[in-house]
């Protein structure tokens, strides 16, 4: 039972990364109709960037900043990968508009080029982050079942990501534009709205929320320069199953997604976990092929 | 004696200008075709309004009215001809920056965002005056009261009247100097359809209106220029008054 109760924990944590992922693949598809295959990379690039920062710190401040490093990690990790996305959408996304395929193929390569650009920066070994000493320990809730502060930190993380991103589209004018885009492209166009510049702000909004993910990520296990790729499969699997440019299904559908994991992997193995996972999925299509939420086409 | 676009010119989607526009007109539209792919829909159109004037473009389904009206806006390209929009060439510009330059506009089918509220709607109607707000929305509200009731609510769930009067304001909230209206009576009941015509009648010599109606009656009282169109070209043009009626009739039955 403690153990039952400590994957679910678990799950409930991952499946929490995972939403923050494919919120944003769900983002750049939404607006955009673009599946964005180097989405991973950025959770590569946000763990890198906890991982320069951790270097930086310890640097200057010595073991004193290892405290610290983290929330400046975060940051960091937003920043950057935020701005890959916004260079990748300005230097090759847009210009492939309305070319899905192509877009899919340009992506995908541009992943290949990163995962190589990792490697030859960091080396092809992971790397590894030390946990800031406030993350570490837990609460022991009964039995052997603790939560562990960290994993409580990434949801509290995730938490506060969802509402930001909640709160940005609707309450700002900025967010507005977001929507109407995402609506109607052509009548937002029409109506004044600078569509490229939306594209381009919510694409690196979009990438650096899977910078977030990746810097999460950093603090439970090692960084290596395919991160992404392991992730990316599973957010792409919440963006389907939850509805195509659907933000609250994206959300239930991370995490079902996280929990049947983690209860499966409990009962089976990970790998016959993941063969259920994908059963269910497919099952999950057939039934609702348009996904948890459905919502009819506004054009 | 004709020069080619220099390779960059034509890189930035800068083509080679073309005359100067015309004088005492704030829309003017030079020899625009406009295609599909290889099929030209609209073939050649020539038109203009002078500011303040209600231009009317009627002609059957199909005939390119609308495809006309998006070419104006920017949302479909030119494949040939110019339009030129207070005293500047926009046929190479983007459609929001062509909506910021001070055109409205009432797409058909009234294009609104159905899961935004109707003020959020509205508000979107800000863009061409980056935001600001002297007194627009009190003026809409109050040209259209059924909005102030329904201000919170999600614009899909408007009938199709509100939602052609919601498209209308939306498009007034950015002060618009041209007024691009396609076919805002469409499909719409009768007491809803007054309502409207009365609207733009509020707002004949404010702004120039240019209306692509099938309607001949209120495009005939309204209009102070007419033009017809036939499978992509202009058939006939001329004041309400003095347009042939039997032609008329003949160029708009189906």
């Amino acid at each position: 039972m403690d153990l039952f109760l400590q994957q679910l924990f678990n799950g409930f944590s991952l499946g929490s990364i995972l939403l923050l992922v494919a919120l944003g693949l769900a983002f750049s598809f939404g607006l955009m109709n673009v599946i964005n295959m180097a989405h991973g990379e950025m959770i590569m690039v946000g763990a890198y960037s906890a991982y320069v920062a951790q270097n930086w710190f310890d640097d200057l401040f010595g073991a004193a900043g290892l405290g610290y490093y983290f929330i400046f990690a975060l940051l960091l990790a937003f920043v950057v990968a935020g701005a890959m996305g916004m260079l990748l959408e300005r230097t090759l996304i847009q210009r492939l508009y309305g070319r899905p395929l192509d877009t899919l193929l340009a992506t995908w390569g541009v992943s290949l080029v990163l995962q190589q650009g990792a490697r030859s920066v960091f080396g092809a070994p992971n790397v590894q982050v030390t946990s800031p000493p406030w993350l570490t320990g837990g609460i022991d809730v009964m039995g052997d079942f603790t939560m562990p502060y960290i994993r409580l930190f990434i949801i509290g993380l995730v938490a506060l990501c969802i509402l930001g991103v909640y709160l940005y589209l609707t309450r700002t004018s900025a967010g507005r534009r977001t929507r109407a885009v995402m609506q109607n492209r052509e009548v937002a166009g029409a109506l004044g709205v600078v569509t490229p510049k939306v594209d381009m702000f919510t694409f690196g909004l979009a990438s650096g929320l899977a910078g977030v993910a990746g810097c999460a990520l950093a603090l439970i296990g090692p960084i290596g320069p395919s991160l992404g790729t392991y992730y990316i499969v599973d957010a792409f699997l919440v963006v389907i199953t939850g509805g195509i440019g659907q933000i609250v299904g994206t959300v239930l559908a991370a995490l079902s997604v996280g929990w049947l994991n983690a209860i499966l992997e409990y009962q089976t193995s990970a790998s016959l976990a993941k063969v259920i996972v994908f059963a269910l999925v497919i099952a999950f299509l057939q039934w609702r092929p348009a996904g948890m939420v459905a919502r009819r086409n506004a054009r | 004696m004709t020069r080619l676009p220099s390779p960059v010119a034509t890189l930035l989607g800068r083509a080679e200008p073309g005359p100067p526009a015309p004088e005492g007109s704030i829309l003017a539209v030079r020899d625009l075709s406009i295609a599909y792919g290889r099929s030209v829909v609209v073939r050649d159109v020539s038109l203009q309004a002078a500011p303040g004037e209600v231009v009317c473009v009627m002609g059957r389904n199909g005939a390119g009215k609308t495809t006309l009206l998006k070419s104006i806006i920017g949302v479909l390209p030119a494949h040939r001809g110019h339009v030129y929009f207070s005293g500047r060439e926009v046929t190479r510009r983007p459609s929001y920056s062509r909506a910021r330059s001070g055109i409205g506009y009432v797409p058909q089918g009234r294009g609104i965002f159905p899961y935004l509220t109707v003020l959020e709607n509205l508000l979107m109607g800000l863009e061409p005056v980056r935001g600001r707000q002297d007194g627009q929305l009190e003026e809409v509200l109050a040209l259209f009261p059924v909005l102030k009731q329904m201000a919170g609510r999600t614009a899909g769930v408007l009938s199709g009247g509100q939602q052609q009067q919601l498209a209308i304001g939306r498009a007034l909230m950015g002060r618009p100097r041209l007024l691009l209206l396609d076919e805002p009576t469409e499909g719409i009941q009768p007491n809803i359809v007054e309502e409207i015509e009365a609207v733009i009648g509020s707002l004949r010599g404010r702004m120039t209106i240019l209306l692509v109606e099938q309607f001949l009656g209120f495009a005939l009282a309204n209009a102070d220029m007419c033009y017809v169109l036939e499978r992509g070209s202009i058939s006939l043009r001329g004041k309400p008054t003095e347009l042939d009626a039997t032609r008329l009739q003949e160029a708009l039955s189906v």
